[in-house]
């Protein structure tokens, strides 16, 4: 009798363990999982930071050269970005900004929505509106 | 013997069911720290976007004399705001009309229709002369700038607030 109850404690130890073992299992797995997630966040995070980055360096430069009668600046942009200056806006994948004046031009001299290219881009003064254009 | 195997059994479940309790509890932490980071980082990122927004228009206000040059004659076909009179002051015509424009059409015009504005001029001693805007009162992000300037031979202080 005390043989057979020894032997279904060890079973119980068994299980037990088992268990155990298929929670830490499932823990790992959905810690995994987390950390997954969260490393996708954190590109994603880092892509719009740098777009926006981008974004406000284009919006400075145009408030800036509103100022400048016949100005000329050039920078570097590492990102696709589209300008609405109607709505005096400028938009990229991830990352949207605004600029305070009105009178931006693409090379053609339109103000519709036009795209700047990743690249140098050269922002122009030029007949008292902003001209933006790649070089 | 019966006692010390049945002992060894429980220390194993207690030992651990405390660890994967605190496991998750861990797990839980770092995660709610994560969140209360990404909170963070957005809200610093909208208090940097009415930060900079700010510091433009100042610019553009104090140095720029504005599209067409004399917009204070028309002010509704204004295309950008300023009020410099090209020689590195502020016109006091400019300043006025820009104080007595509609609300909304200055936030149009200096496309911050998302947010509120309030905007002061005093003199060099800080009495208030004229205002226009909405004073911020329940304002979660409020940025103020202030610049002096010449007014013909006075000097003022253009306070500008921007907040949402």
């Amino acid at each position: 009798m005390i043989l057979r109850i020894t032997k279904s404690k060890k079973g119980f130890v068994a299980f037990e363990a088992i268990i155990i073992i298929f929670i830490i299992f499932v823990l790992f797995i959905g810690t995994y999982a987390v950390y997954k997630q969260k490393a996708r966040q954190l590109i994603l995070s880092k892509q719009e930071i740098d777009q926006r980055s981008d974004c406000l360096q284009l919006a400075n430069a145009i408030t800036s050269m509103t100022m400048v009668r016949g100005a000329i600046m050039n920078m570097t942009s590492y990102h696709n970005m589209i300008i609405e200056p109607d709505q005096q806006r400028i938009t990229s994948e991830l990352s949207i900004c605004t600029f305070p004046v009105k009178n931006v031009r693409n090379e053609s001299g339109s103000s519709s929505r036009f795209q700047i290219n990743a690249g140098r881009i050269t922002v122009t003064n030029q007949n008292n509106g902003i001209i933006i254009a790649n070089t | 013997m019966k006692k010390n195997q049945n002992k060894k059994a429980q220390i194993f479940s207690i030992d651990g069911f405390i660890s994967i309790c605190f496991c998750v509890i861990m797990i839980i932490f770092v995660m709610s720290l994560w969140n209360l980071y990404s909170l963070r980082l957005n809200e610093n990122i909208r208090a940097e976007e009415v930060e900079l927004l700010s510091f433009q228009i100042t610019d553009i206000l104090a140095k720029f004399e504005g599209s067409p040059p004399y917009w204070q004659n028309d002010p509704e076909n204004t295309s950008t705001l300023g009020l410099n009179d090209g020689t590195g002051k502020l016109d006091e015509k400019k300043v006025n009309a820009f104080l007595q424009m509609n609300y909304t059409s200055v936030k149009r015009l200096l496309n911050i229709e998302r947010f509120e504005y309030y905007m002061e001029v005093r003199d060099d001693n800080g009495n208030l002369l004229n205002s226009s805007g909405m004073n911020a009162t329940t304002a979660e992000h409020k940025v103020s700038i202030v610049r002096l300037s010449l007014i013909g031979n006075s000097t003022r202080q253009l306070r500008f607030t921007l907040w949402d």
